[in-house]
């Protein structure tokens, strides 16, 4: 390849793939269990994209393409081996099981802005960390990567219907926690049912 | 629309996913039913209190940093994009036997799209229906198998088309793993490829011959021709057979 196509290749994949390096390592660690890891992953997708970006098509979704690599490689490398979906009872919650929950508190007024209020980030990195792999790669992609339903089912491989039931029951799964939290912390009291 | 209704769509509107249509008429519930609208204010309200709680701003400048270094590495070694040298088959001219064994392989930068597998031989398609290609989901060539099977990258260049390519397979011996590609050739001939890396496998120090300054690995026997050749950090042998005949690695040592 002639240098200034090099060049060229090497600036526009600095400027449409490396930015997004912050997302992959947030999602990274969340895949993996040591920083380490989350940095070996992430650089090996990297690399791999690199190599791959004369395939990239332009004017399509970079970030979506870096998590698909990121996915596979994970899934292909790092994933133990167990593949056991998860045996949660989630369905047990009811949807709307924490609105709920803070409606009945007797303490809260505005139950929904104090309970944001009382809760710490660490809280919420640790509610997510401590949700269920499946779950867990969802909501991220979701709630903090802003990817559309179809975008998620496109990286994970996961059915768009697939896709949905586990943001679902995800998100029910960190209302509960997060509700736990509170509690065990003394955020809120317990409600009188 | 009744509250019902409205909460069936709760998510999908929360997370921007519902149709205009179905937005536009939840709107309008939400404005006639307090209820419900609580509802949407507390999850909506949630979503983004996750999103910004747990958005970690890390630093990752220093692996940013050793990425770019790498990047570096990359560029400099050609392997860009489509990389440049992964390895040629040249021809070479082996004295005694007169015969002339030439096959270049990947050198230069392809435009064209490595194409998909609905237009590979029938066998190769079966080969890897099962494979799923690393980068783009289910399209597979036999690069893509082999780069998943090895980590090692080829290229088909203008003068081996992909469709020369006969099958693409993992070969091991003692416990080394080859990629191999088999190369059906115009005239009937065969030509396959074993490729590994260094630092898994030596080849031998002899018998060997210089052509073009480059140390090659020769053997020839009634069967066929091997040339061998360590590339940086890979290593290629090159079987030609004057037929279609596959060549398996164990065969190889045993007949040389």
């Amino acid at each position: 390849m002639a240098d200034h196509r090099l060049q060229e290749y090497r600036r526009r994949f600095e400027r449409e793939a490396v930015i997004h390096l912050d997302a992959l390592m947030r999602t990274a660690r969340r895949m993996t269990k040591t920083e380490s890891d989350a940095e070996d992953l992430v650089q090996e997708a990297m690399l791999k994209a690199y190599r791959f970006f004369d395939k990239f098509e332009e004017g399509t979704n970079c970030k979506a393409w870096l998590f698909k690599i990121m996915t596979n490689i994970f899934i292909n490398n790092y994933r133990s081996q167990s593949k056991a979906p998860p045996s949660i009872a989630v369905d047990d919650l009811d949807d709307g099981f924490l609105y709920g929950q803070l409606a009945q508190n007797p303490d809260l007024n505005n139950p929904e802005k104090e309970f944001f209020a009382k809760i710490f980030d660490d809280d919420v990195r640790a509610a997510v960390n401590d949700l269920p792999e499946d779950f867990r790669v969802v909501v991220m992609l979701s709630f903090l990567e802003g990817f559309a339903y179809q975008e998620i089912a496109d990286i994970t491989g996961l059915q768009i219907g697939t896709v949905k039931s586990r943001l679902h029951r995800g998100r029910k799964l960190l209302q509960k926690s997060l509700l736990d939290y509170a509690l065990r912390h003394g955020y809120i009291k317990e409600p009188l049912n | 629309m009744n509250c019902k209704e409205a909460l069936r769509l709760l998510y999908d509107v929360i997370d921007k996913e519902a149709d205009q249509l179905d937005a536009v008429e939840v709107e309008k519930h939400l404005r006639k039913c307090r209820h419900c609208m609580k509802r949407y204010e507390f999850e909506e309200m949630f979503r983004a209190f996750v999103t910004d709680k747990g958005h970690n701003s890390r630093d990752n400048g220093e692996l940013r940093h050793r990425i770019l270094g790498k990047l570096d590495a990359i560029d400099a070694a050609g392997e860009v994009g489509l990389p440049r040298r992964p390895f040629r088959v040249v021809s070479l001219m082996v004295a005694s036997a007169a015969a002339v064994i030439i096959v270049i392989v990947g050198a230069y930068w392809v435009n064209q799209s490595l194409r998909t597998s609905a237009e590979l031989t029938p066998f190769v398609e079966a080969h890897f229906a099962s494979q799923t290609n690393p980068v783009h989901g289910t399209g597979t060539t036999p690069f893509d198998y082999l780069y998943e099977q090895t980590g090692i990258y080829l290229v088909p260049s203008r003068s081996c088309p992909i469709e020369h390519i006969q099958t693409a397979s993992v070969d091991t011996i003692r416990g080394v793993q080859f990629g191999r590609l088999e190369f059906l050739c115009d005239d009937g001939s065969m030509v396959t490829l074993f490729v590994t890396t260094a630092d898994k496998y030596t080849l031998p120090d002899r018998p060997t011959e210089t052509v073009a300054g480059r140390r090659l690995l020769v053997r020839c026997n009634k069967e066929c021709t091997l040339v061998g050749e360590t590339r940086q950090d890979l290593v290629f042998m090159v079987v030609a057979t004057p037929a279609h005949q596959p060549v398996e690695l164990a065969q190889l040592t045993s007949s040389f």
